[in-house]
């Protein structure tokens, strides 16, 4: 705790490395398993309830890049950054995330899969946004982040959103429309509604770090509107639920999903932040400890667990069967890729601390030497 | 103080020299200084003017010599300068100020009478009673009705008006009914006013009560010296001064120029001017000869309204340690001694000596009557008058001087009968170059010497001004 | 005011006479006088006899030890270097915040003790009104960067600003009627009190003092008044702004909707 530079929260830290984890958990499963979902292979739902909080992940990660943004203009200001050096860092750091975004989609995936509008895309595209968003008031940037989530379904509808997703994946042409309304609405992470996340992490983050109890029943709100949405989803109309299945669904990601993530995530910032960031407390040493290199090179980890068991995967593949694509998500079994990932998320925290005494260049030391 | 508003029907009509017109002022006092300064500062054109001072040294009674035996400063002359920014502007302190020279205030409040200190109501009453302390509240009051603090400021110009009744100074004085209550402001007054009650008027009477109140005024002295005023004053004056030049006669000439003659030396000189101010006391005015009849005319009838003599004498001892402070702090106290007289105590003026210094200031009669006497009787006399906390300074006395100030003062400024402003500085309506000047034609002061020297300067700038109907418009706003 | 016109003798049941400095003459006492303000002045009295003060012009009792004792009994309050010691003729003044003694003959004790009591009265508030307007200046730079933001911090400042306008106004409240005290011209002809209370009013500077305090309060008081202004002007303009805003992004947001429906699949016949 002692080295930590200010500004910097323990509970961001910890939920991101958290985020982290369970992303590396999801993926594992997923990429190498493929036995996360219901008997039928449709995405995650209600009848896997052990597995819902797996979801979080994602949120969790582009949530607190909205905090994390609030968090670094204060700490620029403070330096004497003036607004011009700080859009301009902002601004690089965007298109250096949409490129290392679409270079990650070809290099890990495949050159079809370039547009597919994963997360880095979307937090590069985020930041861009935000770069906007940090002039207004935190209550019209609230409005966005509303608006957003209102007519995110609308738009699913009004795409046709089913039908860009074949087999679980996304699939898309290369036509300008198909990118653009790929980015938008149908891709992995599009900017309706996933940018409500960076938004009000953005909008929220002085309220939710002042130390308060006071703002915890708006994520209870937020899980009771989720809720309500998931009860009443069979009245609703298809403008509302965007076409899709069923009322909780990452892809898309339903309004059920947003508002219960969103409030989820509202919880945890607000109570980790209570537990965590009153000084040296003994009580988060080791955890925050663990977690803040993790949380720190968030990135390279994002990155280098893509590479670690994707890559080998395909190597297999092609070694065996010819068929790079012929292993996937039947590998091996889910308590192996569970194994696996427990492995490497323990891996990645040494790794991520040896980094940080040896100064080993990582994707954030690249990103901060070209973007500030 | 006074406001100067010049009439423009009075202005002269003639024709000025092309060369720069020569000024002659007579008389090398603060009003002569006054004068020169106030005419460098306000003439339009370039002016020649020549000082003729009968000493070896300007600043008339301002005078702050040193001792012989140590070299310590005392006030020979004026003690004090009086401050009236309390109540309005006050150039003499704005010439002061700007001459950049500091200042001291001087405070005191003890009179003593009869070998008792009264410094207060509450002493007053304790040493004679009940009915003493309320004759002179009743007094006061009285005299502060008669007299308003803005009256007191305006005294001496032309609209100045007072409730003060037109009678002599000993009609109040008797109308207060106790004989010691009288004696009390008889005492404080005496020395400031350097006459008796009854050669006054009741308003000069009543300004020199009037100035102990601090609403009214406010006493000061420069550091270092009184004297520095008129040295640093002198420095700044562009005027030709001629020393031990004493003017004998001032001669009109048909052109309407002056000659006049001056002795120096037992030689006997003559010049010609344009413009003669005379800037001296009433006695020393008199021992001018004016040689164009209705000119001589004119200067007699001015002498003798304003020919009411009054006089100092001080009496300065040089101790040979510091004097004791008064236990008041007062800077100065008053004595019943010599019919009235003030003693400065002086050893705080300069901090470096080791000296004290004792000053006495007597007026009046008291002062006219010890002037004949010797030296060395007028300082057994100021040495055995010294009052009980200064009783051990007696046997200390180093050296002492005498500074005898005979007729230096007007015991009436103004004149029983006040004339107007104009009529005052030019006694001869048909000599409209010749001017008077001093503070006898106010109110005995250095601040009505300054009143009487703006006016005349300003005068004499609109002369010296082209004739043009716009410059006589301005020039009169200027001297106003 | 609050001074007490009882002579000393019918009040010497009051005194503290274990606290007295040593080397007193037997006669002296201490009373407690409470002051404006909550505080409180020991006033030390003691009488000096003089004979020969009041017989004749010898008027001036020798008070030097009685001056050394009172000094070191001043020095010894809480803020000593504001003592001033004053030989008044026969009598003795010496004060110094919460503490205050006079020394004369005994008809003289009680003009003196009017005098004084009325002096720390005033000069109590004034210190007061002085610590109170000192505390606020150090809030200015404060206020100043506060005004200089535009982060909304002024908007959250507005209740410290606008309480310091108030404690402002309220100190130039106090020192409004304390002027009229402190502006006072001398008393003609000066009685025994008013010759004191001019003295200490002189010595310890309160003219300047209450000049000063009157200063540093208005200071602040513009100072707050300028920042409530700023803070006002900020929040207007943020409620603009937010409107301005809000339109720009439903322009955005509808924009996106039309440019959806124009690319869709569905949206294309």
């Amino acid at each position: 705790m002692s080295s930590r530079s200010p500004g910097r929260e323990a509970s961001i830290d910890v939920l991101r490395a958290a985020a982290i984890a369970l992303m590396v958990l999801v993926h594992f499963v997923e990429n190498l398993s493929g036995q996360y979902g219901g008997d039928d292979g449709t995405l995650p739902g209600v009848s896997r309830s052990w597995w819902l909080p797996m979801g979080l992940a994602a949120p969790v990660f582009t949530f607190l890049s909205g905090v994390s943004y609030r968090l670094l203009c204060a700490a620029h200001r403070r330096r004497g950054w003036t607004d011009t050096a700080l859009s301009k860092s902002t601004v690089r750091r965007g298109f250096f995330l949409i490129g290392l975004g679409f270079l990650f989609n070809v290099v890990v995936w495949l050159p079809e899969d370039v547009f597919n509008w994963d997360i880095l895309t979307f937090i590069g595209g985020g930041i861009l946004v935000m770069e906007v968003a940090r002039r207004m008031p935190d209550g019209v940037v609230f409005l966005a982040a509303a608006l957003v989530i209102a007519v995110a379904p609308a738009m699913r509808d009004a795409t046709g959103y089913a039908e860009y997703w074949v087999a679980g994946s996304y699939d898309y042409d290369f036509t300008l429309a198909d990118v653009a309304i790929g980015w938008l609405v149908t891709g992995y992470f599009p900017i309706f509604p996933w940018l409500a996340y960076p938004l009000i992490g953005f909008a929220a983050a002085p309220s939710l770090l002042s130390g308060s109890w006071r703002r915890l029943p708006i994520g209870i709100v937020l899980l009771a509107a989720s809720a309500m949405v998931t009860l009443g989803w069979s009245a609703l109309p298809a403008v509302v639920t965007g076409g899709a299945v069923t009322a909780w669904t990452m892809f898309p990601a339903s309004t059920a999903y947003v508002l219960g993530t969103l409030g989820a995530t509202w919880l945890a910032v607000t109570v980790m932040h209570q537990l965590l960031d009153d000084g040296d407390s003994p009580r988060g040493h080791w955890l925050v400890s663990w977690a803040t290199p993790l949380s720190r090179h968030s990135l390279s980890m994002y990155l280098l667990h893509h590479v670690a068991h994707i890559w080998p995967l395909w190597a297999y593949g092609l070694a065996t069967t010819g068929d790079a694509r012929s292993l996937w998500q039947k590998a091996i079994a889910p308590a192996a890729s569970v194994a696996l990932a427990a492995v490497f998320v323990v891996a990645a925290a040494e790794i991520c601390r040896a980094a940080d005494r040896w100064h080993i260049p990582t994707a954030e030391s690249f990103m901060r030497w070209l973007c500030d | 103080m006074a406001a100067v508003n010049l009439p423009t029907e009075i202005l002269p009509t003639h024709t000025m020299p092309s060369r720069p017109p020569r000024i002659a002022i007579v008389g090398g006092g603060p009003s002569g200084l006054f004068v020169a300064w106030h005419i460098e500062e306000q003439a339009s054109l370039p002016v020649d003017i020549t000082i003729f001072e009968a000493t070896d040294r300007l600043g008339g009674k301002v005078c702050t010599p040193q001792f012989s035996a140590a070299a310590v400063r005392y006030e020979a002359g004026a003690a004090e300068l009086y401050d009236y920014e309390g109540v309005g502007n006050d150039p003499l302190r704005e010439l002061i100020r700007g001459l950049g020279l500091p200042t001291v205030p001087l405070t005191g409040s003890a009179v003593h009478m009869s070998g008792r200190r009264i410094a207060c109501l509450d002493d007053l009453e304790n040493a004679h009673g009940q009915e003493a302390r309320d004759r002179l509240v009743a007094f006061d009051t009285w005299a502060r009705a008669a007299m308003t603090p803005q009256e007191f400021f305006e005294s001496g110009c032309d609209h100045a008006t007072m409730a003060c009744p037109p009678t002599r100074f000993d009609d109040p004085l008797d109308a207060i009914g106790s004989p010691v209550a009288r004696s009390y402001v008889e005492t404080m007054i005496h020395s400031d006013l350097a006459t008796e009650p009854s050669a006054t008027t009741a308003a000069y009477g009543l300004q020199n009560y009037l100035m102990t109140d601090p609403a009214y005024m406010r006493l000061y002295r420069i550091a270092g010296g009184n004297e520095q005023f008129m040295t640093t004053l002198a420095a700044r004056i562009a005027a030709k001064v001629r020393h031990t030049a004493t003017v004998t006669a001032i001669c009109s000439e048909s052109d309407g120029r002056f000659t006049v003659t001056w002795r120096s030396a037992d030689r006997s000189n003559d010049e010609t001017f344009d413009i003669v101010i005379v800037a001296l006391p009433v006695a020393a005015l008199a021992g001018i000869t004016f040689r164009d009849e209705p000119l001589a005319a004119a200067m007699q009838r001015h002498l003798t309204h304003h020919d009411h003599p009054a006089h100092y004498l001080r009496v300065s001892l040089l101790i040979d340690e510091p004097a004791p402070v008064v236990p008041g702090e007062d800077d100065y106290i008053m004595v019943d001694a010599f019919g009235g007289a003030c003693l400065y105590v002086e050893s705080s003026r300069d901090p470096v000596t080791r000296h004290g210094v004792l000053g006495w200031l007597l007026g009046g009669e008291a002062a006219s009557t010890m002037a004949s006497l010797p030296d060395d009787a007028i300082t057994a006399a100021a040495i055995n008058a010294l009052p009980a906390p200064f009783a051990s300074c007696r046997g200390r006395v180093l050296e002492a001087r005498v500074h005898r100030w005979i007729g230096a003062v007007s015991a009436v400024p103004g004149g029983w009968q006040s004339l107007p402003v104009a009529t005052r500085h030019r006694p001869s309506p048909t000599h409209p170059n010749l001017f008077v000047a001093g503070d006898y034609l106010y109110d005995s002061t250095l601040n009505g010497a300054l009143d009487s020297a703006d006016y005349v300067a300003g005068w004499v700038a609109s002369t010296l001004a082209p004739m043009t109907p716009a410059s006589r418009h301005a020039t009169t706003d200027t001297a106003a | 005011m609050t001074s007490d016109p009882r002579p000393h003798a019918e009040r010497s049941h009051d005194s503290l006479s274990g606290a007295l400095p040593a080397g007193l003459p037997t006669a002296a006492a201490m009373h407690r006088r409470p002051l404006a303000g909550g505080e409180g002045l020991d006033l030390l009295v003691v009488p000096m006899e003089s004979p020969a003060a009041s017989a004749s012009m010898t008027i001036d009792v020798d008070a030097t030890a009685v001056t050394v004792i009172l000094r070191d009994w001043l020095t010894a309050a809480a803020d000593s270097r504001s003592a001033v010691v004053i030989p008044l003729y026969d009598c003795l003044v010496a004060w110094a915040p919460g503490r205050a003694a006079i020394g004369g003959p005994p008809d003289r004790l009680a003009a003196l003790e009017i005098a004084v009591v009325e002096f720390a009265t005033r000069e109590a508030e004034l210190r007061e009104a002085e610590r109170r307007a000192a505390v606020l200046l150090e809030a200015i730079d404060g206020d100043l960067a506060t005004d200089e933001s535009d982060d909304g911090r002024a908007r959250e400042h507005g209740p410290a600003l606008a309480s310091r306008y108030r404690e402002a106004v309220a100190i130039g409240r106090r020192l409004s009627l304390l002027a009229s005290a402190v502006h006072a011209p001398p008393v003609h002809p000066p009685t025994l009190a008013s010759q004191v209370g001019e003295r200490l009013r002189d010595r310890t500077r309160l003219v300047e003092r209450h000049e000063l305090a009157r200063e540093r309060g208005e200071l602040v008081e513009r100072v707050a008044e300028a920042s409530r202004q700023r803070a006002l002007e900020l929040s207007v303009a943020r409620q603009q702004m937010g409107l301005e805003w809000a339109i720009v992004v439903l322009l955005v947001v509808q924009t996106a909707i039309l440019v959806v429906d124009l690319l869709s699949r569905r949206g294309t016949p």
